[in-house]
């Protein structure tokens, strides 16, 4: 009992105030949900290093989103699944979250660009395949967008510049990649005050790219041209920097980071972008299989339904519960309305994302936990009608019930575990509220329906059959009844020994408060429904 | 009341080819319709919700409800003149009439074009300072990852069960738990196939569910028959087993009521998501109810009836039956 109290208040106090303590699921507090499924540049699926390093950097992505409960989690081999409840603008998330953010810089020399710029992707793939490359190679360029060997790149068409659309094919490994970049931040340029991203290299990355920069300032001279490098994102060309041969400072490189000034980003999108670079670039691609974007509106009428569905079932069931058990019943009302506070106050300790399939696991577990006081209290019925006095009756009931309910109870963790571990995201709230609604069930259980129980067998108005719903008649002719149901002879004389070899009914009735009528007239009752049976047949 | 009493002295056993045809006819009738709709293959015969078909689903509403040629244009103009548009009187399970619409899979970027446009020419509507709108994106792989992640559950579940019955009770006694359980499973699906009711993730793991909670009143009468043959051991097995079903009907009966209470609750007042898992619980719970009495406990005598002892005890009281 004082278990049970204190347990109680724990649970109270991390219930109040109601509705602020409470993790909502997305689809309950709006929201955006997202599965991915990974592949490696090749199109295979990732190694467990390749999946783990992409969501660590899924997770600083996320977390600059500034979403408190967002969580990410993998699914299978190839699979990560990301829950943001409550994000305001879940478009800007997409872009954010999902870029793979490859960043590459390539020389626009005919060495390192053997197609553009060409008008469109097929003739781009077109040209490449007239230059000798297998088929299989340009089949795969055209859908992945990248081999081992090319990468395929657009240069989106500028309205301000009048440009077109661009494509183009580079030849991989790139001169420089995103790996040699140590910062990145937005900022403006000082020649257009457009929004940009400058990025900062690693001091190894500054040699690299002072050294590239080099080689296009002399071939620039040596061809009296001015020569152009691209810097390409996720097979984007952002910007593609002229390296002036006639500008002398340019002798030896450049040197201390790179620009991307990337057409007309927004300020936002300069803002993202740099946020991106900072936390690297994917060792995947993510592809999404499976995204839900529900408004706060949408999630507020669905939470409002369950509750008022589920309100409404648990008084149903405390209605009937009342009705049929009786005194027994009130107990019964009392031990779900104490398993209705310690499940809440648990999903809030934990915490447990509540989302509806949650709510309907949780519904569900109403019945559970009604099930075993039925099963208990069954039991002692069971028992009073067998003669027992009801404090005898209580305890031997009580513990032949909880025996029953224990095996019903652990083939429904069982199924639900299988469940948890196999299901997708939205069964998982349904498998987990089960889970532990079922154990918190059987704590009541043990912890408040016994003691209970054994409170009230202390007391003697307690001790009246009648509160156990069993009307004086049936006592002890129950062992009877189905003996008799059955015609034949000698059946009724194995069920009368059956009988006799339960505790010794004659004397435990004399015990009891209210004695039962005399056996005589309800057996005979009883006898004369059964000739009536025999009849019929 | 008579029914009610005539009830607690039936004698289940001995009609058991009555329940095995019952049953047998109700889920031959689910399964003709799973291989007559799936043209040869069962796990076409059900009509998958949204969730499993590959492409983007919108539900939104606007201030005013426009004309359903309208918004076609709007699609059309936004490039997705394919696109799949129906009028709803309730967005989403809110009092909101508004539209859903399913066009082929969208990149985060042409999402937020085709919501601009749609929010330009007819505004999307507000309420409590968010809009009303959602969205759902299912890739080319995934329902087909649902259903098979299912059927290894479900294996899996099966297995489990065996082996913890098998283990607290008997083999047989598992033999009738598993017959029982195939048979809510094969009821639920026949349904499903012959109602055309769409099958959706939330229908999925209520039917996972069910495999575990309608177990619940076959442990109950287990648990009684376990209790009952030491004592009963002189009875033939089917009266033994009848004796327990009688002792035990109330509580199974209640115990399936109590749990069907709050699913029923949720069927008539829960949104579109509760629904369906009401939906697939209410027939599973009932076809569970139903299954304890008619098949596993059956199933169990039928099996038992081969032990020698209660060959013998069947045999000798057979005579006395008219």
């Amino acid at each position: 009992m004082l278990v049970m109290a204190a347990l109680m208040a724990a649970s109270l106090y991390y219930i109040i105030p109601p509705g602020e303590k409470t993790r909502l699921g997305l689809d309950l507090q709006g929201g955006l949900e997202i599965v991915y499924t990974a592949r490696t540049a090749a199109g295979k699926p990732p190694s467990t290093a390749e999946l783990d390093q992409t969501v660590g950097i899924l997770d600083r992505r996320v977390n600059g989103l500034g979403v408190t409960e967002s969580q990410i989690q993998t699914q299978g081999t190839d699979q990560i699944s990301i829950s943001l409840p409550g994000i305001k603008d879940p478009q800007q998330a997409l872009a954010i979250i999902g870029k793979t953010a490859q960043l590459e810089f390539f020389k626009d020399d005919a060495e390192s660009r053997p197609v553009g710029p060409l008008e469109s992707k097929a003739a781009a793939l077109k040209e490449l395949r007239r230059q000798g490359v297998a088929k299989a190679e340009v089949e795969q360029l055209g859908v992945e967008g990248t081999t081992a060997d090319y990468a395929l790149v657009q240069s989106p068409a500028d309205e301000a510049s009048g440009q077109p659309e661009a494509w183009y094919v580079y030849r991989r490994p790139a001169a420089m990649t995103g790996d040699a970049v140590s910062g990145a931040r937005a900022g403006f340029s000082s020649q257009t005050s457009k929004p940009n991203v400058l990025i900062e290299f690693t001091s190894e990355g500054n040699k690299t790219f002072q050294q590239i920069t080099r080689e296009l300032y002399r071939s620039g001279l040596l061809k009296n041209a001015p020569q152009t490098f691209a810097i390409v994102l996720d097979n984007v060309m952002e910007s593609d920097p002229m390296i002036d041969y006639n500008d002398p400072t340019l002798r030896d490189g450049i040197s201390g980071g790179a620009e991307i000034s990337g057409g007309n980003m927004t300020i936002q999108e300069s803002k993202d972008l740099a946020f991106v670079l900072r936390t690297g670039a994917l060792p995947v691609k993510l592809e999404p299989a499976f995204q839900q974007q529900v408004s706060a509106t949408l999630g507020k009428d669905s939470l409002d339904q369950g509750l008022i569905a589920g309100l409404i079932g648990l008084g149903l069931v405390f209605v009937y519960m009342l009705l049929y058990y009786r005194f027994l019943g009130l107990v019964a009302d009392l031990a779900l309305l104490v398993y209705g506070i310690l499940l809440w106050g648990l999903f809030n300790v934990i915490p447990v994302t509540l989302t509806l399939p949650g709510i309907a696991g949780m519904i569900l577990t109403i019945g559970v936990a009604a099930d075993a006081n039925v099963v208990i209290f069954e039991r002692i019925k069971e028992e009073v009608r067998h003669g027992k006095t009801v404090r005898s009756a209580v305890n031997s009931g009580y513990a032949m019930g909880f025996r029953t309910i224990l095996d019903a109870n652990i083939l429904t963790v069982l199924t639900a575990a299988v469940l948890f571990v196999f299901a997708t995201a939205q069964p998982k709230g349904f498998a987990l509220t089960l889970i532990l609604g079922v154990l918190v069930s059987m704590l009541t259980a043990v912890l408040f329906t016994r003691a209970m129980l054994g409170v009230l067998a202390g007391f003697a108005f307690f001790n009246r059959s009648a509160f156990m719903g069993v009307k004086a008649s049936q006592i002890e002719t129950a062992a009877l009844a189905g003996g008799q149901a059955v015609a034949s002879r000698r059946r009724r004389e194995a069920a009368r020994s059956d009988g006799d070899g339960s505790p010794a009914p004659a004397a435990e009735a004399a015990l009891a408060p209210a004695p039962p009528r005399p056996a005589g007239s309800a057996g005979g009752r009883r006898t004369s429904t059964s000739r009536k049976k025999k009849k019929r047949r | 009341m008579s029914f009610v009493r005539r009830l607690y002295s039936f004698d289940f056993m001995g009609h058991k080819a009555w329940w095995f045809t019952l049953s047998g006819v109700i889920i031959a009738a689910g399964l003709v319709s799973l291989f007559a709709k799936g043209g040869g293959n069962p796990l076409h015969g059900l009509s998958y919700g949204l969730e499993f078909k590959e492409g983007t689903r919108i539900s939104v509403a606007f201030e005013r409800q426009p004309a359903l040629g309208d918004v076609r244009r709007v699609l059309a103009e936004a490039g997705y003149p394919a696109a799949q548009l129906q009028e709803t009187a309730n967005v989403a399970g809110t009092s909101q009439p508004g539209f859903q619409m399913q066009t082929e899979t969208l990149t985060p970027q042409e999402q937020d074009e085709l919501k601009q446009a749609l929010n330009d020419e007819f505004t999307i509507a507000q309420r409590g300072g968010s809009e009303i709108f959602a969205l759902q994106t299912v890739g080319a792989t995934f329902g087909r990852q649902v259903v098979d992640s299912s059927l290894k559950a479900v294996a899996i579940a099966l297995l489990l069960i065996l082996l913890y019955v098998t283990f607290r009770f008997q083999w047989k006694f598992a033999a009738g738990a598993i017959a029982a359980e195939v048979h809510d499973l094969l009821i639920v699906i026949g349904v499903y196939s012959l109602t055309g009711r769409e099958v959706t993730t939330a229908t999925i793991a209520a039917v996972l569910t069910i495999m575990g909670y309608s177990l619940y009143d076959t442990v109950i009468i287990y648990d009684r028959i376990r209790e009952n043959q030491p004592k009963l051991g002189r009875l033939p097995y089917a009266d033994m087993v009848n004796r327990s079903l009688w002792e035990t009907l109330t509580r199974s009966l209640n115990t399936s009521l109590m749990s069907l209470l709050p699913v029923v609750c949720l069927l008539l007042f829960g949104g579109e998501t509760l629904k369906d898992f009401a939906f697939a619980l209410f027939i599973g719970i009932v076809s569970g109810a139903y299954s304890t009495i008619f098949v596993a406990s059956p199933i169990l005598t039928v099996l038992k009836e081969r032990e020698p002892q209660y060959r013998k005890l069947k045999l000798a009281a057979r005579p006395e039956r008219p």
